[in-house]
């Protein structure tokens, strides 16, 4: 644990030392959500009929751009880099798990671009009047806990695609890839509420909606009863089965690995 | 002139060849990546529909206008991505790193060279789907025909195209200073409030909106072929002079920062 807070308090200074990034960084999560909710908002101004009101959109979107700020993750183009150029050697050789290493490095960083960002999110709360949902103290006990897995499922996504470096010479197609399908059913950029309910079914067994949009429905109320309960036992379930996938696929990767020294 | 034009076109066709092969290296990846082009252009464009047929008219602007729209960012932005690709995101490392002499000390002006020296032809296949999407729109659309509606829409589209390239490369530029490519990632991630067309916005963001020119990179353009004309419509071609001269002057100050790894 204390070398886990290590990581985190190195990564959390180096943040500080490069915060005009983090801002720019946070200022870009914010904008592409902003976006999308003022052209929603245009089309409810119109006269559109929307499966959301505009009280709602807007909660969904702030909500977004707040669970974002926790689940989020930029390390599997590093893996692959570290990989790649030998530099995941002295990784083997520290006292510290490289999972813990990456985690701690990802909260580190995400404690300071968190501070930016939620300045910006609270102007945003201000200028446009936002309500706090009417949500019970058990709904959001379960938001928390639910917020709580996504961070630590988008991060093991992210390492599990890093780690296909050990076999892949260019990851950038498998993280692209993610990426694209992240934005469609992650529901980051439209509610996933919009989709048709075929498709809306489809999404719930896939693991993108719990990485952002299953914790912003919780709190709006949008799941409930025996469906939160299958919700919160689906999105474990793809969290534990992205850590075993990364068990395998950093046991087999060592065995692969050859680097000058070794 | 004509010779300088001959040769920087040759160089251009250089650092394409160059790009091409080097994307083609990696066949797999560059196979998937055309498939992620275009799946992630079209589920755009099935979100736009979706967002926009919700209701009739929105501040003026129809389902196939909106459409419209689209189609002119996406042929105009990815076109231009064609020939920018990863230049200017990977200016930064370059500056960090002391990098930038190989392209600096080159018999050719060295913007030019800092622009186009990593291509990305894989965006040809956005470019082709966003003209498909703007010929599918106009087919769909009365679009106002008089003896100025074409070329100024040929002067407009031009002038947008360098009205894109001189504000990705003045934020590009502040690399110099900032060593990092997070204000020209944000300046990327904001030109793509243009896809939609900017009157649906609120008043106080379509001013901004016309400062940073966002407004001239396919809302005029548009405006221009549903017969909307107004003083903002024989701007731009002016515009595109101002900010390519400013953007010059801009590199041109920057580049005297730079110290190289061997200074």
């Amino acid at each position: 644990m204390r070398k886990f807070l290590a990581v985190a308090r190195m990564a959390f200074i180096d943040g500080i030392i490069y915060r005009e990034d983090m801002f720019l960084w946070s200022a870009g999560l914010i904008i592409g959500p902003l976006i999308f909710l003022i052209v929603w908002l245009a089309v409810i101004a119109s006269g559109g009929k929307t499966p959301l009101s505009q009280t709602e959109f807007i909660q969904y979107f702030l909500l977004v751009m707040v669970v974002r700020i926790w689940a989020s993750a930029w390390n599997s183009q590093f893996i692959a880099r570290d990989i790649r150029t030998g530099y995941i050697s002295a990784f083997l050789m520290k006292p510290i798990p490289y999972l813990a290493y990456r985690f701690g490095d990802n909260i580190g960083n995400k404690l300071v671009k968190a501070f930016f960002s939620l300045i910006t999110i609270l102007i945003f709360f201000i200028i446009f009047q936002v309500t706090i949902p009417n949500t019970d103290t058990i709904s959001w006990i379960f938001a928390i806990l639910s917020f709580i897995m996504a961070g630590f499922l988008i991060v093991m996504i992210d390492i599990c695609i890093g780690l296909l470096a050990f076999w892949m010479d260019d990851i950038t197609s498998v993280d692209e890839s993610f990426d694209v399908l992240y934005g469609v059913f992650s529901g980051a950029v439209i509610p996933l509420s919009v989709f048709p309910d075929f498709i809306q079914t489809i999404f719930v067994y896939l693991p993108f909606k719990y990485v952002v949009a299953y914790p912003v429905e919780i709190i709006l109320g949008k799941s409930q009863g025996v469906n939160l309960g299958i919700g919160l036992t689906i999105q474990l379930f793809w969290l534990v089965l992205f850590f075993v996938l990364y068990k395998c696929l950093w046991a087999n990767g060592q065995k692969r690995y050859q680097a000058f020294g070794n | 002139m004509a010779n300088n034009l001959r040769k920087y076109l040759k160089i251009l066709g250089q650092l394409w060849i160059f790009s091409l092969l080097t994307s083609l290296e990696y066949r797999f990846q560059t196979i998937v990546r055309l498939f992620r082009m275009t799946f992630d252009t079209l589920v755009i464009f099935v979100f736009i529909y979706a967002f926009f047929s919700k209701a009739p008219v929105i501040s003026g602007w129809t389902t196939d206008s909106i459409l419209l729209n689209f189609g002119v960012f996406t042929a105009l932005y990815s076109g231009l991505y064609v020939f920018l690709g990863n230049s200017f995101y990977d200016l930064a490392p370059k500056i960090r790193d002391g990098m930038l002499d190989g392209w600096l000390l080159k018999p050719a002006d060295s913007q030019f060279l800092v622009s186009f020296n990593l291509m990305h032809p894989q965006n040809t296949i956005r470019t082709v789907i966003g003209f498909i999407i703007f010929l599918y729109a106009l087919n769909r659309l009365p679009i106002y025909l008089d003896f100025l509606t074409w070329p100024l829409f040929i002067i407009q589209f031009i002038s947008s195209f360098a009205i894109c390239y001189s504000f990705l490369s003045i934020f590009a530029t502040f690399s110099f200073w900032t060593y990092t490519n997070d204000l020209y990632a944000l300046s990327d991630t904001t030109m793509f409030i243009a896809r939609y067309p900017l009157d649906i916005f609120p008043k106080t963001f379509i001013h901004l909106f016309s400062i940073i020119p966002l407004i001239f990179v396919a809302t005029i353009i548009t405006r221009t072929l549903l017969g909307e004309r107004d003083m903002l419509s024989f701007i731009s071609p002016f515009l595109a002079v101002v900010f390519i001269i400013f953007s010059r002057q801009f590199f041109t100050f920057a580049l005297k920062r730079y110290s190289s790894a061997s200074s």
